[in-house]
């Protein structure tokens, strides 16, 4: 389902392929897989750069629905918090740049995926959005701080309380990806970027890393809970896995 | 609300999400996909109609529509 693929120069790739669950973030699964990769890759010297990928149409299709209204709903009728936010910040501890090349579309936590690498190159023709809204419950993952960071807080804040799903062309000049470029341009341009970062030292690659992602470490304690808290209370609305069931678009 | 206008306003946002697509092109007998619609259009699309028509579907009913002319179907019974 996500495998790590060894380039050459150090340059290695995180391919998402999951065709038929179109990319879905599982707890169990997909999450768990993507925590192994990252202890390889601190172990593996060799590498120097990830490029993560997705499908050529979509990136990552976010929560699957299993996942959303029976694992999520069913455990905030018990507990506060859920591991699988937790999770997703180990990719922060993948000790070397990560490039994100959407050149499919990327919806949810599969957008909220992107915000936890480095450097992100988006699709003019694909789509990007936050769909937890359109379920019915708050956004998770991070995404309430990563959205205004890389959005900026009006049109985070837009994105994330509309639900509605931008083509990457309509997010030049409002956000802070790399490079919005035509489909067949983007993963050209990430290893364009991975060549000349592969060209660096690793131990100074691990530095800047290391040292570049403080702050969103910092940032994303705060999140996680303040967003457990919110999940506790929205998973808590009556109706909710009929809310998530009739809205869910996968 | 009559069909024509819903079949209005449904072209008018398969105009706005899919690429190179002219209105007066539009064939009810074909999918959105057939015009190059990604699933994600299709959602936009269908989002922005049930928006503008003030009607509700669950997706789950949507999934079995295979054409638009089955969208308008399905949203003029909902409308009436």
């Amino acid at each position: 389902m996500i495998r790590l693929e060894k380039g050459e120069d150090g340059i290695y790739f995180l391919k998402m392929e999951d065709h038929a669950h179109k990319n879905a973030l599982d707890n169990t699964i997909f999450l768990d897989q993507l925590s192994k990769i990252t202890t390889e890759l601190k172990a593996d010297l060799a590498a120097k750069v990830v490029i993560l990928t997705g499908l050529k149409d979509v990136f990552s299709s976010g929560g699957n629905i299993d996942f959303l209204e029976k694992q999520l709903a069913e455990h905030y009728e018990n507990y506060i918090e859920h591991e699988y936010a937790n999770k997703m910040k180990t990719l922060l501890n993948i000790p070397i740049p990560v490039i994100a090349a959407m050149e499919g579309s990327a919806t949810g936590g599969g957008l909220t995926l992107a915000f936890y690498t480095d450097i992100i190159i988006a699709a003019e023709e694909s789509r990007y959005g936050f769909s937890f809204m359109n379920m019915g419950f708050t956004p998770g993952m991070g995404t309430t701080a990563l959205a205004v960071e890389a959005f900026g807080y009006y049109t985070g804040f837009e994105m994330m309380a509309t639900g509605n799903y931008k083509k990457g062309r309509e997010l030049k000049g409002k956000c802070q990806f790399n490079y919005i470029l035509p489909k067949a341009e983007v993963l050209p341009k990430a290893i364009d970027i991975a060549q000349a970062i592969a060209e660096k030292p690793r131990t100074s690659l691990e530095l800047l890393k290391k040292s570049s992602s403080i702050k969103r470490r910092q940032m994303l304690e705060e999140t996680s809970t303040i967003e457990a808290f919110m999940h506790k209370i929205a998973f808590s609305q009556p109706d909710i896995k009929n809310i998530i069931e009739d809205n869910y678009t996968g | 609300m009559d069909r024509d206008t819903i079949f209005s306003v449904v072209k008018k946002h398969i105009v706005n999400a899919v690429d190179d697509v002219e209105e007066a092109t539009i064939d009810p007998q074909k999918s959105m996909a057939d015009y190059g619609a990604s699933s994600l259009d299709i959602v936009s699309v269908v989002s922005s109609s049930m928006r503008e028509l003030k009607i509700k579907i669950p997706r789950t009913e949507l999934k079995n529509v295979s054409t638009i002319d089955g969208l308008v179907d399905l949203f003029e019974k909902s409308a009436s």
